[in-house]
């Protein structure tokens, strides 16, 4: 015992690392890498029917976040639409024409999710949508929240 | 004679320094922890809109409306008018000619207005394989969730869901 305190106590690191290692794989599985084309500071409306988006095997969605004034956000950046839209799609056009895959019926493959504050009007929603389908995107998903946020 | 054994592998085991490691994985721990954004309970509304230049083998016989919208001129598209006032509520809805709901769209009036749908989308041979929401521009979008929740939950003949929603604008009510 004597002998041992002379040399010094080592703690056992393997618990400790063996939890911190648990604990990591557990935030790289719940990591949300789309979290930074969200913003999540909309009041999206409250609907229980919402369903999660299934887009497997196809394009990553576009998001479009409209806050309250109406002003639309893409990943964190203010944008404006008239400009963006179109810039988008042609350079989807671009990339699907340079993978060789045809664009069927001028319908881009790619969903555009439009994630509105709960008090913006129709109108500047619909402004949107029109852009969207006027460049190819049909494929429209409307956001809501599934339950209240803060509820259990 | 095991513990005998025990020392004398102990006495050339190579002990491995564990706190080199432990300070990379608390690092590591450290940027999850900073960047962990709990994912919003947020689901989506799946529609497929109609090209922008509709198809008009056959005009709709939706009427003409007072409220100075245009007749939607889609194939077999079954139209729905929302109304609503200056506060971005429902006043009323009505589909071709019938009223369905007046007043705000409360959950009576939303299982109203699902029952009246689902009277419509029941029969065999539907006639209408779209809807197309006519719908006033003031309107919140919190409203006309509430109508396309409705819309997308009807059920065709061939067991798809509704998916295929049009949208138009409608003249505000008292604008003319």
């Amino acid at each position: 015992m004597s002998a041992q305190t002379s040399e010094g106590v080592e703690p056992n690191l393997t618990p400790i690392l063996d939890m911190v290692f648990q604990l990591i794989t557990f935030f790289m599985l719940v990591i949300n890498f789309k979290g930074a084309a969200v913003d999540q500071t909309l009041k999206l409306p409250v609907l229980g029917s919402a369903r999660p988006l299934d887009y497997a095997g196809t394009q990553e969605p576009l998001t479009l976040n409209i806050n309250a004034q109406g002003l639309v956000q893409s990943y964190g950046h203010p944008v404006a639409v008239e400009t963006f839209i179109p810039h988008e799609a042609k350079m989807l056009k671009l990339q699907m024409k340079a993978l060789g895959k045809p664009i069927e019926e001028g319908e881009l493959p790619t969903p555009v999710i439009i994630r509105a504050d709960k008090k913006v009007d129709f109108a500047t929603v619909l402004r949107i949508m029109r852009l969207c389908q006027g460049h190819g995107y049909r494929k429209v998903a409307l956001s809501a929240m599934t339950r209240e946020a803060g509820s259990p | 004679m095991s513990r005998r054994r025990r020392h004398k592998k102990s006495s050339g085991e190579v002990q491995i320094n564990l706190a080199a490691m432990l300070d990379m994985a608390f690092q590591l721990l450290a940027f999850f922890i900073l960047t962990f954004r709990p994912t919003p309970i947020e689901g989506h509304f799946q529609l497929h809109m109609p090209p922008p230049e509709a198809k008009t083998n056959v005009v709709s016989t939706a009427p003409a409306t007072d409220e100075g919208a245009t007749p939607s001129s889609f194939v077999e598209s079954l139209d729905i008018y929302v109304s609503g006032d200056s506060r971005g509520q429902v006043t009323s809805i009505r589909v071709n000619l019938d009223v369905v709901v007046t007043g705000a769209l409360d959950a009576t009036q939303t299982q109203q207005f699902n029952r009246y749908l689902r009277s419509i989308f029941n029969i065999e041979a539907v006639p209408y394989d779209r809807i197309q929401l006519h719908v006033d521009p003031r309107l919140h979008y919190e409203e006309l969730m509430k109508v396309v929740d409705i819309c997308t939950r009807q059920v065709l003949p061939d067991g798809s869901q509704m998916t295929q929603v049009g949208f138009t604008e409608l003249a505000p009510a008292g604008t003319e």
